[in-house]
């Protein structure tokens, strides 16, 4: 058959499905086009009108004087302002010293993790139980934590048994030891997250990495050291990241529920201050202002994440 | 033939991690095993820490409403992840496979939100919605939940749409089914595993969340752990039933979790896999 | 340098499956000996048995006459080259070599420098020390691999598979390589492998595993000539041994198919049982490289002739495969090992390239028959005693 006799019969029984050829194909460009667009909206309208648009409020109303019914605009002098405020510093040192858990909050985890992945008989059921805190409210972890420390507490119970009765405190009553008490308790909650992503980052690990330097002479320690501990990086940073967020967001509860915000400004966090400037002093231009920082804070911290996802352990992802 | 010696060596390295691994496991159950104790007990039980009762729950029953914030945390949980499913696997979908012109832009963006803290825009949120009469009902903290949820879950969406072949989308609309109801009848019916973390990994979230909670639902709808909240720090002196509603606010989630746990530690584990 | 020796070695893992049973080896101080067979044949259980990556269970292994049963790896002197390379991703070439020399102890600074230096030299790394992995190509990358267990002049090397994920040509290279490396190191060496090529041309001694069993081990060319049963003969040799399932009858003659082939003296004499078997079944087995184009002899003297239709004709270049139908069965064994290349019924003739024998025709093979083997076809053993 000749080219000329295909062509035709090939034309004829394209014509039946429709037209073949650049048109179609640009047909079918444009529905798909239609319907991507379509399907994104819904999502799109949502993260917009309720994510989008209270941002760019919030960053007009932190430079205004606002109590829920009149607006008197300042402007950008606000934040100059707060820069000088010592409340503001006050309440930003909190939050950094609590930062300072993250650390804790990465380092046990670790250890669990490593104890888990030794796959002694029924890890697995305890693995179940590390992870078990996740489920449970910041509330309810805050209920027992208020008992756990306070001056007729938990802690202080366990203290007199062991014959250290005598430095029973109210840890809750002074700023620096309410800090540490909520500490405690945010570390005490991150363990299941943080175990469950190193156990799953040292599942991913080659297995005859860990056998090459178990041949070449390296102890279990050195091993974890040198081997499994620089694999885990990336698992690490994300690890990290979710804490450090997790340290800025999530202790609300924590404080609202254990300490609201005291003693004094003592464990007053940014996100605690917000609230409170907003909800109990009515100045809802502070509370944008503050959340305005909290913002660029956050997204600071996601996008150094961004970055740091350019990893130098070469294999693997 | 393994020498005694080694095998008990190896015998006591295994004790050894098997009472270190129970040692923390009791850290971490006792939390849980003060609040179900002291949950059975009076005050005056509380204060010598002995003996049950349950006058703490009859406290507690009397003090809050709890049924009715049981229910409506269900109706929360339920409205505002049927909502972030609907939106979550269409936009999913859209991005993985239906990809436009800005639509990668646009899928940067609703990630991203991501990273919006909730107090910073709590209070204009706020006035918006009740500007719009949102916040004497349901209404309002649904919608915020659901946009509070819509970024991660779309990007949990289109990593597992991405995962199935480009082949079978096009052959349904080679096919003549229309790239909509190609989602409808072939993408749907596959999303059932991830639909499934993200049901659990929300409903954990939002029935354990306080801020919005406190914030958007009128006292009438108030949800179970908003309500034990305030009544925390309110003036009962009550502890046995503050931990009697901290177990019962509790046990749904656990419940969740238990059954669930798999696609729990999934969804954590996709979120690391870019 | 050092003599490994495994005494009844036998390895059971917890879920019942037997992985090696009673393997007795004994490889001499500076040898080179493989480890052959098929996936699956408890080879690699075999190799990380004796670095103590996994427990015997019962038997003993010695190094230098020590057993080491319960030494841990690190303290076993022994260097292991994987077949995945397992390469510290996060690490140069340079530290990946480095490595174990720098946490070990026992090495100066310096002292590691110059080996790692000298090895990089010998591999011809030189360019490439301060690269990544990733970087690297397979062969690098393999060399990389082999550059760390050289550095630390370890008492033996241990080799699981370490061509396999290398591409044929640069397999061949490196296979050369690595025979010339070990015989210059003179460092007793275990190498698996499941390619029997790779295995011939490499050990001094070859040992063939199957079913965790092994089933033969000598030096390559007596492996050739005198497989110790019907696994060997099939595994070792391209293409495989023909065998077949025949019948001896008085005289002796061997009978399959409408073909009858007298067995000539010498191959009696090397089967002295032979006569046990009379009137009963055996295996044939004759090689393909010892069927020739009866056409293209020219001094067949008293080689047999048989004739047979080709089914199919193969060209390699350097030679053609003519695969003949016969009227008997091909010999199927049930671990399939060797004959799953040849449906039933069909056997391989290796012919000299010039042959005019086409597909369709029946051709006439001249059957070097001297070659002939035979095995018992209850037991699969060699017909030798």
């Amino acid at each position: 058959m000749s080219l000329t006799e295909v062509a035709p019969v090939a034309g004829q029984a394209a014509g039946r499905r429709g037209r073949s050829g650049p048109a179609t194909r640009s047909r079918l460009a444009r529905r798909r086009r239609r319907a991507g667009i379509l399907l994104s909206l819904p999502a799109l309208a949502l993260v917009i009108g309720l994510l989008a648009v209270p941002v760019g409020q919030a960053v007009y109303y932190s430079m205004t004087q606002w109590n829920g019914i009149t607006t008197t605009w300042i402007g950008p002098s606000t934040y100059s302002a707060l820069v000088k405020d010592p409340i503001f510093w006050r309440v930003l040192e909190n939050n950094a010293l609590l930062l300072l858990a993250v650390p804790v909050a990465i380092g046990i985890p670790l250890a669990i993790a490593a104890l888990l992945n030794e796959h002694v008989r029924g890890w697995r059921f305890f693995r179940s139980v590390y992870f078990l805190p996740t489920a449970i409210s910041w509330v309810v972890i805050g209920m027992f934590a208020l008992r756990f420390f306070s001056a007729t507490g938990v802690l202080n119970g366990l203290l007199a048994h062991v014959g250290f009765g005598a430095s029973a405190t109210d840890m809750l009553a002074g700023e620096h030891s309410a800090l540490a008490a909520l500490a405690i308790t945010f570390i005490w909650s991150m363990v299941g997250t943080n175990t469950i992503i190193f156990l799953t980052g040292m599942a991913t690990l080659d297995p005859t990495l860990t056998e090459a330097a178990r041949v070449d002479g390296l102890s279990r320690v050195q091993i974890f050291f040198r081997v499994t501990l620089p694999l885990l990086t990336r698992f690490i940073q994300f690890s990290f990241v979710i804490t450090v967020i997790s340290a800025f967001s999530a202790l609300f509860s924590l404080i609202f529920v254990m300490t609201s915000g005291g003693p004094g400004y003592g464990t007053t966090t940014l996100e605690f201050f917000i609230y409170q400037a907003g909800f109990q002093q009515v100045q809802l231009g502070t509370a944008a202002l503050y959340g305005v920082v909290l913002f660029v804070i956050m997204a600071i911290v996601g996008l150094v994440q961004l970055r740091l996802i350019k990893p130098d352990d070469g294999g693997g992802w | 033939m393994a020498v005694p010696q080694i095998q008990l060596k190896r015998k006591i390295t295994t004790g050894s991690l098997l009472i270190l691994m129970v040692i923390v496991a009791v850290v971490m159950l006792y939390p849980f095993w003060y609040i179900v104790d002291n949950a059975f007990r009076g005050q005056a039980q509380y204060d010598r820490q002995s003996g049950h009762s349950l006058s703490g729950w009859r406290q507690l029953f009397a003090n809050l409403p709890v049924a009715g914030q049981l229910l409506n945390s269900t109706v929360v949980c339920v409205a505002a992840i049927a909502i972030i499913l609907v939106v979550s696997t269409t936009a999913g979908f859209a991005f993985a496979k239906l990809r436009y012109r800005g639509s990668g832009m646009i899928f940067l963006l609703v990630v991203s939100a991501l990273m919006v803290p909730l107090q910073s825009i709590l209070f204009p949120e706020f006035v918006n919605l009740s500007n719009v009469h949102l916040t004497n009902s349901y209404t309002g903290a649904v919608l915020v939940y659901a946009a509070l949820g819509t970024p991660f879950a779309t990007f949990l969406m289109a990593t597992y749409y991405r995962g199935i072949s480009d082949e079978l989308i096009e052959a349904a609309v080679i096919d003549g089914l229309g790239y909509e109801r190609t989602f409808l009848q072939i993408a749907i019916p596959l999303s059932l595993p991830a639909v499934a973390t993200i049901t659990v990994l929300q409903f954990i979230q939002i029935w354990d969340d306080l801020l919005v909670g406190l914030f958007f639902l009128p006292t009438s709808q108030r949800t179970i752990t908003a309500g034990l909240a305030t009544l925390s720090t309110g003036r009962t002196t009550s502890v046995p039933s503050l931990m009697a509603g901290s177990l019962i606010s509790a046990i749904p989630a656990i419940i969740v979790y238990l059954i669930f746990q798999r696609h729990l530690v999934k969804g954590l584990t996709l979120g690391m896999g870019k | 340098m050092a003599r490994i020796e495994l005494d009844a070695v036998t390895k059971q893992f917890p879920d019942g499956t037997t992985a090696v049973t009673s393997l007795d080896l004994a490889v001499g101080d500076g040898e080179l000996l493989v480890l052959v067979g098929p996936s699956g044949c408890g080879k690699t259980t075999a190799l990380r048995m004796i670095a103590g990556l996994e427990d015997v269970t019962s038997g003993t292994i010695s190094i230098d006459g020590r057993p080491v049963n319960d030494v841990e790896p690190r303290h076993r002197d022994i260097a292991m080259v994987f077949q995945s390379y397992a390469l510290y991703p996060h690490l140069s070439v340079y530290d990946n070599m480095a490595f174990s020399l720098k946490y070990r102890g026992g090495v100066s600074k310096a002292e590691i420098r110059q080996r790692v230096a000298d090895a990089a030299r010998i591999l011809e790394l030189e360019p490439y020390l301060q690269r990544r992995p990733r970087q690297l190509s397979g062969g690098q990358r393999q060399r990389v691999a082999m550059g760390r267990a050289i550095v630390r002049q370890p008492r033996a090397f241990l080799m699981d598979e370490p061509l396999s994920n290398l591409d044929a040509k640069l397999r061949v290279q490196m296979r050369a390589e690595i025979a010339q490396l070990q015989r210059a190191l003179g460092t007793t060496t275990i190498y698996v492998t499941h390619d029997q090529t790779e295995a011939m041309t490499l050990g001094s001694r070859v040992a063939v595993i199957s079913g965790g069993v092994l089933q033969q081990v000598a030096a390559p060319q007596e492996l050739y000539r005198r497989p110790a049963n019907l696994f060997v003969a099939g595994f070792i040799g391209s293409p495989p041994m023909n065998l077949i399932d025949a019948r001896l009858e008085h005289g002796p003659v061997v009978a399959f198919g409408p073909h009858r082939l007298a067995v000539p003296p010498e191959v009696v004499r090397e089967h002295p049982a032979l006569e046990r078997h009379l009137g009963g079944e055996v295996v044939l087995g004759i090689r393909p490289e010892h069927l020739h184009d009866a056409a293209l002899i020219h001094d067949r003297g008293s080689w047999p002739v048989i004739e047979l239709p080709i089914r199919l004709r193969e060209e390699l270049g350097s030679e053609v495969q003519l695969h003949g139908a016969i009227g008997s069965a091909a010999h199927v064994s049930e671990d399939g090992g060797a004959d799953d290349v040849r449906s039933l019924a069909t056997i391989v003739a290796k012919a000299d390239p010039r042959t005019k024998i086409a597909e369709g025709e029946t051709a006439a093979l001249a059957v070097d028959a001297a070659e002939m083997q035979f095995f018992d076809r209850a037991t699969g053993a060699s017909i030798r005693r």
